[in-house]
């Protein structure tokens, strides 16, 4: 190549050149342009007029290369310009604007090789109408958007002045574009750097890593660039009341747009803590205004929100934030990440996600061209009709609805921040009254008709009809008819009545799974009074207070139990020793809202509490399972103290079925379960029994209920092959065993819990109780006939659960789940988890099932669990649990290739089994903790001569004086530029390339020696490998 | 629910719980009067509701 100057390249060039080649070929940081150009008689004049702003603009003719390690511009002295032509006005105008936009797309995407000047392209298209158009599409490395102001007037002057016949006026040029870099490097190195960064890392100090704004989609390991643009148009009499707004608070309008922008973010990511990247034009000088080139520096916008502050007081703050930035602006952003992120995160952009502009133009020149750069970028543009806001997106992560939503919400925002600032950031709407409706309302539809009865009494009715028909077969196959049982029943009551049992009483029941349970459960209904389980597997300690706590008036219990129960009890009745009629007194009448059992459930701290359990809710829910999924026989195979067991019992005996009873260890031997099974057209599992019992299932089961735990969807998928209609039901147990139900399709993308259940409402809403919209997370609140009385002798905590339904019936309660959870756009939910279980991994909020979902992906892991513990290596985190024994590091591997960085396991422990409650949900707290000894921070030496080698080039390098196998290249000061050194000095020693992408992924010296290993093999090698195995 | 100012509120059935101090009441319910941190509210609901049956089955109940 001849008359090619070179020069230093800027920082903002080595930003770009280096995101150029970790994402090659990707048009995320092309700039383009469409510019309408009257229709003149000289054919070639554009070109000519082009030619001449290349020979005026240096940076027309630049390109990027790398010499000795260091990023250089290459200048040609001349470049040779042609401007081809589109002649489009012989098509219809329809067809000639879908061609233009075909040719302009296909323009923006196609790749520029960065060392080959021009990084630019343009096109003239002649359009129908006399409508002469010029595409022009140039890469960011020598342009930004002050530079597309300057060219649209250059070329109209050029023009203009031909057309009028006299010398064109155009600014002086008094330096070129590699003056301006040669200054900046100047500049920034008399301190002026070094005193800006320590600015910065004061402010950005424990920034979290990530905003945490809800995606549609989990963040793929790897940032992809695909993305689309969303338009919202703000009417000029809203954006002049902003820019009043503005001005009374010594404000501009970009501070107020900031600001709003943030209280969305804020709300809709549920942090506090909000930064939000924004472009400043970085022309300091004067004399670089007319220049071309990327001048361009990125700004973080960091703002404390926290204390629920007035929208005025919000936007004080906000106005704070960007003065003190623009003070502080002239750091490369690139230097501002290495000196606060230096570990590189390859699955989110650094310090910031959510990017906003305020355009200094009124036409927005830019046309969509399917990529982003960041997860969100708002551009706003300043139009005589008021404000247009580009919101350009990630298309993996969001869905259009959701970035409509978004965006329909801001303008929420910015309408009632415009008639009352003094409205708090939680008073802010995110909804239109439509969409809240529809949420409150609409989703919540569920009226449906339910009798009026107690559950004996309907069991009762049911005997009435089909007296003969069997009502319970044991699992040794003895069989009571619906009249039998409901005569055992009667007798039973009244025995018990008899010892003293009344309307509300309670009565433990210790038994196993048989039909004298059964007859056992019904008889304490029918005499008025409410059951409380106990599950003689429990511990001495737990049956002891659970008998005391509940008060239980009387144990019902056979000899064989007798010496399992704690010496501390009331007074017990042996049902083995009972004879078969021994009638009472009259029996009590009960109602609906009378107990019919407490159960215990466990808490993440604190006592057992016991739920208080009416008639109600279990008639409904039972009523609601004949009517949407059929009645029919039913396995009884769960626990009596885990409540889902009612559903079990109830689903046949108020519908004519048979209770097929499993027999007691069924659960943990899973060939029990297939017999049981074939009789029964509903079974219904916990996730944690379904995955050991799913082989030993009978095909063709009509119905399959799983719940009480999150279900894998590669479970769901196994379940799939045994039956036809899976359910995954939800719900606590303080709102009656389940409260939503979904429908699971063959090959669901995600696992919902569908929506509420009959006369069951369902809300989600953020930390004061207000509702959030679609798509974003917030606590799952359930209200409707399901609620319970609350916990047995704990008023406080139950007026702490169950709080006033503000959005249902008058006088309602909502129990409060403390589940995380979001709705669909389709109405339905998906739960996302404990609100206490919420990890964060420096800011990033962690889906513990997605980890364990793509763990148990590897061939060699059969189950999979994570847990968050305190005593994971290095304090609070994730811990992974794997059936199965494989090496660690394979598994870290299989992870990081899959999961963000945040998302890995700091330890992994091979289990035989999972521990499993009596109720058949996983044990967590009996889970082993992880071996102690963190082997991270320890120097661990390198093994083979490669990693020797690689060790040594990175110590030479990074200046060190020795680098252990585990060493993190980033971690130890690695950056950008250094490791286009370290990939130079790789090939020189080992002749192998390693592709830039590669030392993102390989960051250890183990890691990379193996990158080597693997990228310096050819098929030649492969092949011996290959046959030297054989 | 944050830490911040509640009522004890109460609903027909005479069942309690607490709000929002400077937010309206939910359809319903009446403040019973008294006001103070989550923690005091609760401490003070545990000691009068003391009989935790809804109202109506209460007086169904005959007491």
């Amino acid at each position: 190549m001849t008359g090619t100057y070179v020069f230093p390249a800027s920082f903002a060039q080595e930003r770009l050149w280096f995101l150029a080649q970790l994402d090659p070929g990707a048009p995320t940081y092309h700039i383009n342009a469409m510019m309408h150009l009257p229709e003149r008689t000289d054919p070639d004049r554009y070109e000519r007029i082009l030619g001449e702003l290349v020979q005026r603009h240096e940076t027309l003719r630049t390109g990027l290369a790398v010499e000795g390690g260091n990023l250089v511009q290459i200048v040609q002295v001349e470049l040779p310009v042609t401007l081809p032509t589109t002649d489009l006005r012989d098509l219809p105008p329809e067809e000639a604007e879908r061609e233009f936009g075909a040719l302009a797309r296909e323009m923006a995407r196609l790749p520029f090789a960065l060392d080959r000047p021009p990084l630019w392209r343009a096109r003239l298209v002649r359009m129908p109408d006399a409508d002469q158009r010029l595409i022009f599409v140039v890469h960011h490395a020598v342009f930004d958007a002050r530079s597309a102001t300057n060219l649209g007037q250059e070329i109209r002057e050029l023009d203009a002045a031909i057309e009028e016949g006299r010398p064109a006026r155009l600014p002086e040029l008094p330096v070129q574009y590699a003056d301006y870099a040669a200054w900046q490097r100047e500049h920034l190195g008399q301190g002026v750097l070094a005193a800006q960064l320590a600015h910065w890392r004061d402010r950005l100090a424990g920034l979290p890593a990530d905003l945490g704004l809800p995606t549609d989609r989990p963040r793929p390991s790897v940032r992809g660039h695909a993305g689309a643009e969303h338009h919202l148009e703000l009417p000029a009499a809203l954006v002049d009341e902003l820019e009043a707004l503005a001005m009374r608070r010594g404000a501009t309008l970009f501070m107020v747009l900031l600001a709003a922008l943030k209280a969305l973010l804020s709300r809709y990511a549920g942090q506090e803590d909000v930064a939000v990247g924004t472009p400043v034009a970085g022309r300091d000088l004067p004399e670089f205004e007319p220049v071309l080139g990327v001048f361009i520096n990125t700004l973080v916008l960091r703002s404390d929100l926290s204390g629920d502050p007035s929208f005025g007081a919000l936007l004080d703050r906000v106005r704070e934030t960007v003065l003190d930035a623009l003070d502080h602006a002239e750091v490369p952003f690139d230097r501002l990440v290495e000196a606060l992120q230096p570990v590189r995160d390859t699955s989110r952009t650094p310090l910031f996600q959510v990017g906003f502009n305020l355009l200094p133009m009124s036409a927005r020149g830019q046309f969509p061209n399917g990529t982003a750069q960041l997860d969100l970028n708002l551009d706003v543009v300043r139009t005589a009709e008021g404000a247009g806001v580009y919101f350009e997106y990630s298309t993996d992560l969001f869905d259009a609805g959701t970035i409509e939503r978004l965006a329909g919400a801001y303008r929420l925002i910015l309408e009632a921040v415009a008639a009352d600032s003094g409205a708090r950031l939680s008073e802010l709407p995110l909804m239109t009254p439509a969409q809240r409706s529809e949420l409150l309302a609409g989703w919540n539809d569920t009226a449906a008709p339910y009798p009026e009865r107690t559950l004996h009494e309907l069991v009762a009715e049911q005997a009435a009809r089909t007296p003969g028909a069997v009502a319970v077969r044991g699992p040794d196959g003895e069989e009571l008819t619906y009249a039998e049982l409901v005569a055992r029943t009667e007798a039973l009551a009244g025995r018990l009545v008899a010892e003293g049992v009344r309307a509300e009483s309670r009565v433990a029941l210790c038994l196993p799974r048989g039909v004298r349970q059964v007859v056992a459960l019904l008889g304490v209904l029918r005499s008025g009074a409410c059951y409380v389980p106990l599950d003689a597997a429990y511990p001495a300690e737990r049956l002891a207070y659970l008998l005391a706590d509940s008060g239980a008036a009387l144990l019902l219990t056979d000899s064989a139990h007798l010496d399992r129960l704690p010496a501390e009890r009331p007074p017990e009745l042996l049902l083995d020793q009972v004879s078969g009629s021994e009638g009472g007194g009259p029996l009590p009448s009960v109602g609906p809202d009378h107990l019919a059992y407490t159960i215990y459930t466990s808490g993440s701290t604190g006592r057992p509490k016991g739920v208080q359990v009416p008639h109600r809710g279990v008639v409904n829910l039972v009523t609601d399972v004949i009517r949407r999924l059929g009645g029919g026989s039913a396995l009884f195979m769960t626990s009596l103290s885990f409540d889902i067991a009612a559903l079990e019992i109830f689903t046949p005996l108020l519908s004519g079925g048979t209770l097929v009873i499993a027999p007691e260890d069924a659960a943990r031997t899973p060939k029990e379960i297939r017999r049981a099974a074939e009789d029964a057209d509903l079974v219904q599992l916990t996730p944690s029994v379904a995955s050991v019992a799913v082989d030993q299932l009978p095909s063709g089961l009509p119905r399959v209920i799983l719940g009480g735990e999150p279900l894998p969807l590669d479970l769901a998928a196994r379940v799939l092959t045994v039956t036809d209609e899976l359910w995954n039901f939800y719900g606590p147990t303080e709102t009656t065993i389940w409260s939503t139900a979904y429908r699971v399709p063959d090959s669901p993308a995600t696992m919902l819990i569908g929506g509420p259940v009959a006369n069951t409402t369902a809300y989600v809403v953020d930390g004061d109780l207000r509702p959030v919209p679609v798509g974003v997370p917030g606590e799952l609140l359930l209200g409707g006939a399901g609620v319970t009385r609350g916990y047995h002798g704990r008023s406080a905590l139950t007026a702490e659960r169950f709080v006033p339904d503000p959005f249902g019936s008058p006088g309602g309660r909502l129990y409060r789940t403390g589940d995380l959870a979001r709705w669909w756009p389709d109405g339905r939910l998906e739960c996302l988890g404990r609100l206490d279980d919420q990890v964060k991994v420096r800011g990033v909020r962690i889906e513990l099932d997605e980890v364990a979902a793509v763990l148990g992906e590897h061939p060699s892991v059969r189950r999979a669990v994570i847990a968050v513990r305190d005593d994971a290596p290095g304090g609070r985190g994730l811990v992974a649990y794997t059936i199965g024994a494989t090496d660690e590091r394979e598994l870290r591997a299989h992870l990081r290739a899959r999961l963000p960085e945040a998302m890995i396991p700091t330890a992994f422990v091979t289990v035989t089994d999972f521990p499993v409650l009596p109720s058949g949900k996983l044990n967590r707290a009996a889970l082993p903790a992880p071996r102690t000894g963190d082997t991270t921070a320890a120097y661990v030496p390198p093994r083979t001569p490669m990693e020797e080698g690689i060790a040594t080039i990175w110590a030479e390098l990074l200046s060190r004086e020795r680098v252990g196998m585990t060493d993190d290249f980033f971690a130890l000061g690695g950056h950008s530029l250094l490791v286009v050194r370290l990939i130079g000095r790789i090939d020189e020693e080992f002749g192998v390339e390693l592709p830039l992408r590669r030392c993102f992924d390989a960051t250890t010296v183990e890691e990379q020696a193996l990158a080597v290993l693997e990228e310096g093999l050819t098929d030649a090698d492969l092949l011996e490998l290959l046959e030297g195995e054989q | 629910m944050r830490d911040g100012q509640y009522k004890v509120v109460v609903n027909d059935e005479e069942q309690y719980s607490i709000w929002f101090a400077e937010r309206p009441l939910p359809q319903g319910w009446r403040e019973s009067g008294f006001e103070g941190a989550k923690q005091s509210c609760l401490d003070h609901i545990e000691q009068v509701w003391t009989d935790m049956r809804p109202r109506s089955l209460r007086e169904a109940m005959g007491q």
